[in-house]
């Protein structure tokens, strides 16, 4: 199967803001300027690329050339690695298996588990909210930590929207036309109620 | 004595006159084209260039030529796929549109492995042979001669390198087509009114892709231009459709 361009478009720029967002990790993904990471996940039959810039990373589905080194494992080992403090033992089926440059494997590894990405978010568009939703779950994934870094990012995005693209309406803009919106469904509501009326007179 | 005349949107204007027509469109919208370009297209256009640079294939190291490379958006990803030990080269006719797209990437940070130069797809001013994969976004629609500037892609191209077009196209299905219209030729320079203050530019924009030769013709003049194992594949119903050939 190969990863929709959506999904891997979502992925990517929640990686880079969050990389974007920490001083201390960017320099680290820009040392490994010109390897290509890639990652296998077995059971989907996913395969992805990563190759870290001076700017963050860029993920591609597809790469002609040679891949410095590749980390191949199920879904839920790789999903492990990418959270868990010791990466080398998984609690579930299967391992991460290193390959080529595995020096280069576990610095990478390293580095993902050090940025908060929801990557059950990224599954659960692949394969459905339930069993990601499980996965999830079994690894007790600090859902504080989690929610920290999607307040800033939408914080962030809104920000963006608001002022950058000023293609969003501002929050009192929204707010006055929420406010409409509820005039007129109690509008509404009296004008049902007098229809009703209406109807039990003629009848 | 009969003068030439070429297509500027459905206008019939004197060939030499195209280029500077052309002109004159990019430079009046170009201070508002990042924002229109996600405006008229609702976002997608960063979707279909995404696809774009997936199917072109650059690796690290590649030696890449964008031509009618704008503001950067595809040159920015592919400079950042190409790495320190790569180079992509950013070229387009228009002064006004490639200082843009200079500042911009700087902006951004990529510097070191882009260099820029003004020139014309129709003659690409470099030696035979020089690149792995050449990119052309949304620009070939507005080439006077597009045979010619494929012509002139072949030629620059190293054996066994690829080209990719990425440009507007045609809808494959009537619904699709007919609801495009209405979009492009009503909606659209309204937008272009109100957000460029410009809506002609935009009239000849919706006019210009009318005019752009099929999926078919397309892939058939690639393969006239010396291109070998041609193909293509639409984006969004055909509303984009993004090409690619070998030089064999
Ligand atoms: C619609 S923009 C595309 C920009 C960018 N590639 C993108 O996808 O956003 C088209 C560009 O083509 C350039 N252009 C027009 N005619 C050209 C020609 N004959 N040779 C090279 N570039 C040309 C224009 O100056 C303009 O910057």
């Amino acid at each position: 199967m190969k990863l929709p361009s959506l999904v891997v478009a979502g992925l990517e720029s929640a990686i880079n803001t969050v990389i974007g967002l920490d001083e201390e990790i960017l320099p680290q993904f820009a040392k490994l300027e010109d390897k290509v990471i890639a990652i296998e996940c077995l059971d989907l039959e996913l395969s992805l690329y990563f190759l870290p810039h001076a700017q963050g990373l860029k993920l591609l589905t597809d790469y002609n050339g040679q891949a410095d080194t590749l980390l191949r494992g199920s879904a839920i080992a790789l999903l492990g690695m990418s959270y868990r403090q010791r990466p080398e033992k998984s609690l579930f089926s299967g391992e991460v298996k290193i390959t080529g440059d595995t020096e280069l494997g576990q610095r990478f590894q390293t580095l993902l588990q050090s940025i908060d990405i929801d990557w059950e978010e990224y599954l659960s568009q692949l394969i459905g909210d339930v069993p990601a939703h499980q996965v999830n779950r079994a690894l007790k994934w600090g859902k504080e930590k989690q929610q920290k870094t999607m307040d800033t990012l939408q914080q962030n995005l809104a920000e963006y929207l608001q002022y950058e693209v000023d293609t969003l309406p501002s929050k009192p803009a929204t707010e006055n036309f929420i406010h409409q919106v509820d005039q007129l469904r109690t509008d509404l509501d009296r004008l049902e109620a007098r229809i009703q009326r209406l109807e039990s007179t003629i009848n | 004595m009969k003068t030439s005349t070429t297509d500027f949107g459905y206008q019939q204007v004197p060939t030499e006159q195209k280029v500077e027509k052309v002109k004159q469109v990019f430079d009046s919208v170009a201070n508002r084209y990042d924002v229109m370009n996600d405006l008229m297209s609702l976002g997608l256009h960063r979707l279909w260039k995404r696809m774009a640079i997936d199917i072109c294939g650059a690796k690290r190291g590649d030696v890449v030529l964008d031509i009618a490379t704008g503001t950067g958006d595809l040159a920015k990803p592919l400079a950042q796929i190409v790495g320190s030990k790569g180079l992509v080269v950013c070229s387009d006719i228009n002064q006004a549109m490639l200082s843009l797209g200079r500042d911009k990437l700087i902006d951004q940070g990529l510097v070191g492995n882009i260099e820029y130069v003004q020139a014309d797809a129709q003659n690409l001013p470099f030696p035979a042979y020089s690149f792995d994969k050449i990119t052309i976004g949304f620009g070939l629609r507005n080439v006077t001669d597009k045979l010619q500037a494929l012509t002139s892609m072949c030629q620059v191209l190293k054996p066994g390198g690829k080209a990719l077009i990425l440009e507007f196209s045609h809808p494959r299905s009537q619904p699709l087509k007919t609801l495009y219209d209405v979009y492009s030729f009503q909606i659209l320079p309204l937008m272009g009114k109100i957000v460029a203050k410009d809506s002609e530019s935009y009239r000849y924009l919706a006019e210009s892709i009318r005019m752009h030769p099929d999926q078919m013709i397309l892939q058939q003049m690639l393969e006239q231009a010396g291109f070998g194992q041609c193909d293509h594949v639409n984006l969004s119903g055909g509303i984009v459709a993004i090409h690619w050939g070998y030089k064999l």
